[in-house]
């Protein structure tokens, strides 16, 4: 009897045993996360490196349980669909696109799917009809736009200039993203009384002469987060400096080269946001009920000797403020 | 299993959209011996205009056909160019692509014109049909319009006017000396190309969601990569053989694209390694001689 | 101005490289008048302008002066392939009139449309074949075996042998030869240069023929002219060719050109 209930417990806590540690493998579900970039920079990277910083900081390690799936379009449109549909192949529970062209390529290859589509450095995604609205997405798909707080930069602007008449720009007009920005900053201007004019480009080579042909009709120059007029930044320094025009941008990392100051959505936080909202989702929320937002981690950066070469000085309140103050 | 499945998949489906640029490739470059660089400019065209049809409202067929006929007026502005003006052929290719660029931003009134929420070509069609969405729909009706072009392309080659073309680009002087206006031939057959290689970017533009000005970038280097490809992985002599290796190439091409990707290799290479895969094809008449000195 | 010849040259003058350091005077009045039917075998040193003469007749250069009627029509400023309908050419490099990289019956057939318009037709039929067939078997070279072959494949004597049924398929109003055996060797020269004459004489094809050989001048044809310096120093109709020799047919250059005559080539070939 004895030796009977003894194997009978025996393999009751085996059974027992068993099941719990069944259960807990359960749990221990690996998530499989592509993440689909059109190419390399380092806003974009940051991105990158935040989402995969703040979905560890919520307990998904890579390699533990997170796999990711890392690819780079490197500019080609067609490795960009190719990417698009491996992924989807692939069968990945989240693609996070990095980019418009990135962003839209999934989307469309994970139809039919019900892979989960997180978007980010994506300026209107309405637009773009990866989303319907942005209160409620629906779908599948959420994620975060990049679009700067135009706003708060003509603020800053006005802090530095509290008389500015006219606002100058340089901007490349086959950028959809800039083309919505220059639209924002027209309205935002105009409601505040002041004047914009515009210098448009196609590639960087027109930046400079483009940047001159503002010279003496301007009392401020103003660069949108355009691919164009940023990597051809050093030669509208060149011509603000040269001419004592302060220049400002919409860009943080334009400040580090060249520029007065900036307030932007860092994209490290944009990436850390949407970490967060990854974990939502696996906790159980629906892509579709979280609204598609902004960043919400803002970054004022100072170049107060930029400010000197351009003939004026940080106000006292924007120099205590400063997250980052940069530039020699 | 499902790995390898899902790249042939990937590689068919992208490997005949792309395959009516390869063929307008071959067109220019190998038959009538004319490296046309418009295709960096027509392929996007033809993306323009059909995805700008489609999203305001318009038919999807009629979307394609119209990019074919913005394909077949690009290809005549660089025969005019090279033709009348006397502008040489690489030039002439070039002015075009670079003014298709502004041409092509025009149309689409800005850089990307999405149509992940309007019909295409596939969504109509597998409507029709009942058929529901996915790869290999898209495989079967690429497949039988691809058969179509090549039946339609095989005869067009066959024809008096066709080997007056073919004739323009092996022995100008020859046919020229038999009567043929050699000007009008080559602004023919410019006009097929470039119009096939629209047709490639209205497809390409429809199967992917969106139509995007980048979207032209480094086309003739991989339709060149592809001709060559196929010329090579399957030689054939009669014309219809050839045309179908050529798609072979295009598939291929983008089977090695699927792969590497698959294989988790990095795409920063590829355009360096699909250039220099074309470096060593065309050079390889010229290394045989070097080895024949020595 | 009424005359039947097939085509009259009236003081052809034609320079290159004007006006530099280079300039040489190719064509220097050159005036002739070819009859329907001749045969004319056309001589000269190297420079005198045979070819020239010959691609003025074509069209690839237009005169500095003068004029070129073919049959009563002024055709001096005619672009190339505006002429091309009434001309049949066969050149000195055997590669210059096929197309390599097709075939033997898509060369013919296109040689067959010479001067008309080509449309959607297809190029060769069952019909068009046998009339192939039968045009090269005159040849006696087996091609009409090998109507699919590309031309890539045959030799340079083939490639011209069908050059010359190219030209003559069409039956064209004036054939020019420039040259066309002194690319091959001996043996296939003379079998091309039969051939030549067979056809010709057959079809009886008004023909101009360049040659650098003065026995092959001599032998065939029924006029002979010589070229010096861009003029036609020498015209001889068949009775006086006849009982020439080649050595005579040096005293009277020079004693025509007031020179010595300077082509080792030429001279060499006196057997």
């Amino acid at each position: 009897m004895k030796k009977f209930s003894l194997i009978l417990s025996v393999i009751l806590v085996v059974i027992l045993t068993l099941s719990l540690l069944s259960v807990s493998c359960a749990k221990q579900k690996v998530y499989k996360i592509g993440i689909t970039q059109i190419v390399t920079h380092p806003a974009l990277d940051a991105l990158r490196e935040g989402f995969k910083e703040s979905l560890a900081a919520e307990g998904y390690v890579a390699d533990k349980n997170v796999t990711y799936i890392e690819q780079n379009a490197e500019g080609d449109m067609a490795t960009n669909s190719t990417i698009a549909q491996t992924l989807v192949s692939q069968k990945v529970d989240v693609i996070l696109g990095i980019s418009t062209p990135s962003t839209m390529a999934v989307v469309e290859a994970a139809k039919g799917t019900d892979i989960v589509i997180l978007f980010g450095a994506v300026t209107d995604p309405v637009a773009a009809g990866i989303i319907e609205n942005t209160e409620k997405p629906g779908g599948n798909i959420t994620g975060i736009n990049d679009m700067g707080p135009i706003d708060k930069h003509i603020d800053l602007i006005k802090e530095f200039m509290p008389d500015v008449k006219t606002i100058g720009t340089v901007y490349n007009a086959g950028e959809p993203n800039s083309v919505v920005q220059i639209d924002i900053l027209k309205k935002i201007a105009s409601a505040m009384g002041i004047n914009l004019v515009e210098a448009t480009v196609s590639t960087t080579a027109d930046v400079q002469a483009a940047a001159e042909s503002l010279v003496g009709k301007v009392d401020t120059i103003y660069i949108v987060t355009d691919n164009t007029a940023v990597a051809a930044f050093d030669a509208i320094v060149g011509v603000c400096e040269a001419n004592k025009i302060p220049l400002f941008a919409a860009d943080p990392s334009s400040v580090e080269t060249g520029a007065i100051a900036s307030i932007g959505p860092s994209y490290k936080g944009m990436g850390e946001d949407l970490g967060k909202i990854a974990a939502r989702i696996f906790k159980g929320e629906k892509p579709g009920d979280i609204p598609s937002t902004g960043g919400s981690k803002f970054e004022t950066v100072v170049n107060p000797k930029a400010a000197e070469r351009m003939g004026i000085t940080v106000p006292q309140a924007v120099l205590d403020r400063a997250d980052k103050v940069v530039g020699e | 299993m499902e790995a390898v499945s899902s790249v042939i998949a990937i590689s068919l489906r992208q490997g005949l959209a792309y395959g009516f640029l390869v063929l307008g490739v071959y067109l220019t470059f190998k038959v009538l011996d004319f490296p046309d660089l418009t295709v960096d400019g027509s392929f996007p065209l033809g993306g323009a205009i059909a995805a700008t049809f489609i999203f305001r409202g318009g038919d999807p067929f009629l979307g394609t056909v119209l990019a074919v006929g913005g394909g077949v007026i690009a290809g005549l502005m660089t025969g005019v160019l090279h033709t009348r003006l006397k502008i040489n052929k690489l030039l002439s290719g070039i002015l075009a692509m670079v003014s298709l660029y502004s041409i092509n931003l025009m149309i689409m009134g800005r850089a990307n014109v999405s149509l992940l929420r309007t019909t295409t070509i596939y969504r109509t069609t597998f409507k029709f049909f009942n058929i529901q969405a996915g790869a290999i729909p898209v495989i079967v009706f690429l497949a039988i319009f691809t058969a179509l072009i090549l039946a339609l392309l095989t005869w067009f080659l066959s024809t008096e006017l066709g080997f007056a073309i073919r004739a323009t680009g092996d022995n100008e002087q020859m046919i020229r000396g038999l009567g043929v206006n050699t000007n009008n031939t080559k602004l023919i057959c410019l006009a097929i190309s470039n119009g096939l290689v629209a047709l490639s970017g209205a497809l390409v533009a429809q199967d992917q969601g969106f139509s995007d000005i980048g979207m032209g970038v480094g086309m003739i280097i991989i339709g060149l990569a592809s001709v060559i490809i196929g010329e090579v992985v399957f030689p054939a002599r009669r014309m219809p053989l050839i045309l179908l290796g050529i798609i072979g190439g295009s598939i291929i091409y983008r089977l090695l694209i699927s792969t590497a990707l698959r294989l988790g290799l990095a795409p920063t290479n590829l355009k360096l390694i699909t250039a220099i895969l074309v470096i060593i094809a065309l050079s390889i008449p010229n290394i045989r001689k070097i080895f024949q000195r020595a | 101005m009424e005359n039947n010849f097939l085509l009259r040259i009236e003081s052809l003058k034609k320079s290159f490289y004007k006006g530099t350091a280079d300039q040489v005077e190719a064509l220097n009045d050159v005036r002739i008048d070819i009859r329907e039917h001749d045969f004319i075998t056309i001589v000269g040193s190297n420079g005198a302008g045979k070819s020239t003469l010959l691609n003025m007749i074509a069209g690839v250069y237009m005169p500095d002066s003068g004029r070129i009627y073919l049959k009563n029509k002024d055709i001096t400023y005619y672009p190339e392939y505006h002429r091309a309908k009434y001309l049949g050419r066969v050149y000195q490099d055997p590669k210059m009139g096929t197309a390599t990289h097709m075939t033997i019956e898509e060369n013919l057939s296109m040689a067959l449309l010479r001067g008309r318009e080509r449309g959607f037709k297809l190029g060769v039929n069952k019909k068009l074949r046998e009339l192939f067939y039968e045009r090269l078997s005159q040849l006696e070279l087996g091609l009409e075996k090998r109507l699919n072959a590309m031309i890539g494949t045959l030799s340079g004597g083939q490639r011209q042998a069908l050059t010359l049924i190219m030209a003559t398929i069409s039956n064209p109003m004036l054939m020019l030869f420039d040259e066309h055996v002194s690319s091959l060797d001996p043996r296939t020269a003379e079998l091309i240069l039969n051939l030549t004459d067979v056809i010709i004489n057959r079809e009886k094809i008004t023909t101009l023929m360049v040659t650098h050989n003065m026995e092959h001048a001599l032998k065939y044809g029924n006029r002979l002219v010589m070229m010096h310096m861009g003029r036609i120093i020498l015209d001889l109709d068949k009775e006086k060719k006849s009982n020439l020799t080649i050595s005579k047919l040096i005293h009277l250059f020079e004693r025509a050109a007031g020179e010595h005559f300077v082509d080792d080539e030429a001279l060499l070939s006196e057997t």
